[in-house]
């Protein structure tokens, strides 16, 4: 890995030696960027953390299968879009969150800055796996090829959802988009 | 201009981040202990450890003290949250040496049990929904995980927690309602009402193509198990098959001829069940088939 760049979050560290890493560490060091994978595709302040939260413990409850996966991060954000982009599913989170609020065991995320949550409105309206594969592009920093794990298609597929995503948000913002990604 | 929607696009991620770097989560992994009284967890608080008792056959409390100097008179009663009767322990006043352990990786792992009903939701069709068909596909969502029944017949469920199963409608209302059981046991429940309404100009079944169906095989030995069922029955209308242990539907084509391959998964070994293979227009035939496992 090169100094200074975003560790792959589907990679394992390699100086483990364990062939199964324990739930806690796996946890620890996935949870924030999850969180956030749920906020930018919720647009959740309080169901967010939820959302993430029973990914893993879905995860947890799996742990001795998803935790021989390549890339169980994978598994968990697939569980986390298809939690995020369901009405019901967001909605049910966030009724436990204002549950747990009314406890005062949780605190609601920080607002984004108003320009940031537009554009983020702009990919939840996108069709829910158009939103995906952009919020894991933009977000995550995956390649098509790790989007295309993550969404459980082929690759050719989610090139074709971030296209279509990208080409969607570019007439929305009124800007071309180039054929680089 | 091409690169401002990549710029836009990092930005609001930029965004995002620097929020999500501020955000104070409270969520702790699912396995992390819960600090009991009277429990030692270590890195909990600083304590001293100067003894461990074993109390009952299984029961590990280590006691906590601050490090203070300790009183002439030491006799110490310590409160543990056990069911056990209040320990008390006497030290010796004087000098004493203490031995201090090093700090064991003592491990708490509490799981806290899991009590909340799975979500469960109908999507499909509406409360209230008329059809002038008699085979209708259920569809909702549920936790993943979680199994699906429709009274003793289990839905279809996928590793999402999408749902399905077809069940068959009798004239006028039909309520059809749904459990969802996740893994420790908890259940939720949703229902729908439906109508099937019988039209008055319906098609004579004497004008109908003949309808006939057979099963392949009757049993299987292979996992999981399933059969292949065939026959003729009206050009485009739908033949489903039901069982306990798995359904399926297939249209038939248009030369006048059906087959459908339908897995038994959940299906016991040993244990021959029913098989009911209706079309649209209720007509139907039914079949035995047995999971003989090698």
């Amino acid at each position: 890995m090169t100094a200074g760049t975003k560790p792959d979050p589907f990679t394992r560290n390699e100086e483990l030696t364990i062939s199964h890493e324990s739930f806690e560490s796996f946890y620890r060091r996935e949870f924030r960027d999850v969180v956030g994978l749920a906020y930018a595709l919720s647009g959740s302040r309080l169901g967010a953390e939820d959302l993430a939260q029973e990914a893993f413990v879905a995860a947890h409850e799996r742990w001795d299968r998803v935790g021989e996966y390549d890339k169980p991060g994978a598994w968990v954000r697939r569980v986390v879009a298809n939690k995020a982009v369901s009405g019901f599913r967001r909605r049910a989170a966030e009724k436990r969150a204002m549950d747990r609020l009314a406890g005062q065991r949780r605190q609601p995320l920080p607002e984004m800055e108003p320009e940031d949550e537009e554009f983020w409105q702009m990919v939840r309206d996108l069709p829910k796996r158009q939103a995906s594969a952009i919020a894991l592009f933009y977000v995550e920093d995956l390649s098509v090829a790790e989007i295309a794990e993550v969404l459980e298609c082929s690759p050719s597929t989610a090139k074709v959802h971030l296209f279509r995503g990208r080409r969607a948000l570019g007439k929305k913002l009124g800007v071309e988009v180039s054929n680089e990604s | 201009m091409s690169r401002d929607l990549d710029t836009r696009a990092r930005q609001a991620a930029a965004g995002l981040k620097a929020v999500m770097e501020k955000a104070e989560l409270t969520s702790t992994p699912p396995m992390a202990p819960t600090p009991k009284r009277g429990m030692f967890v270590a890195g909990l608080r600083p304590a001293l450890v100067v003894g461990l008792l074993a109390i009952g056959s299984a029961v590990g409390v280590a006691l906590m003290l601050d490090s203070t100097p300790a009183p002439p008179a030491t006799t110490t009663t310590i409160a543990v949250t056990t069911t056990q009767a209040p320990v008390t322990t006497t030290v010796p006043a004087g000098p004493t040496t203490i031995f201090v352990a090093p700090v064991a990786p003592v491990t708490t792992t509490t799981v806290a049990p899991d009590l909340e009903p799975p979500d469960l939701v109908i999507t499909s069709p509406e409360n209230g929904a008329h059809f002038s068909e008699k085979t209708i596909t259920f569809a909702g969502i549920t936790e993943p995980g979680a199994r699906v029944f429709a009274g003793k017949y289990e839905a279809d469920v996928d590793s999402e927690g999408n749902w399905s199963i077809v069940l068959i409608l009798s004239e006028g209302a039909n309520k059809a309602s749904f459990t969802a059981r996740d893994e420790a046991g908890n259940e939720s429940e949703a229902s729908v009402t439906v109508f099937y309404d019988v039209e008055t100009t319906t098609t004579t079944v004497n004008e109908l193509a003949k309808f006939t169906a057979e099963a392949t095989y009757g049993s299987c030995s292979l996992t999981p198990p399933y059969d292949v069922y065939h026959g003729t029955g009206e050009p485009g209308s739908l033949v489903t098959i039901t069982s306990e242990y798995g359904s399926g539907s297939v249209e038939v084509g248009l030369e006048g001829g059906w087959e459908k391959q339908v897995f038994f998964e959940t299906a016991p070994p040993n244990v021959t069940f029913v098989v009911t293979v209706i079309d649209e227009f209720g007509r139907q035939a039914q079949f035995e088939f047995v999971y003989l496992p090698t």
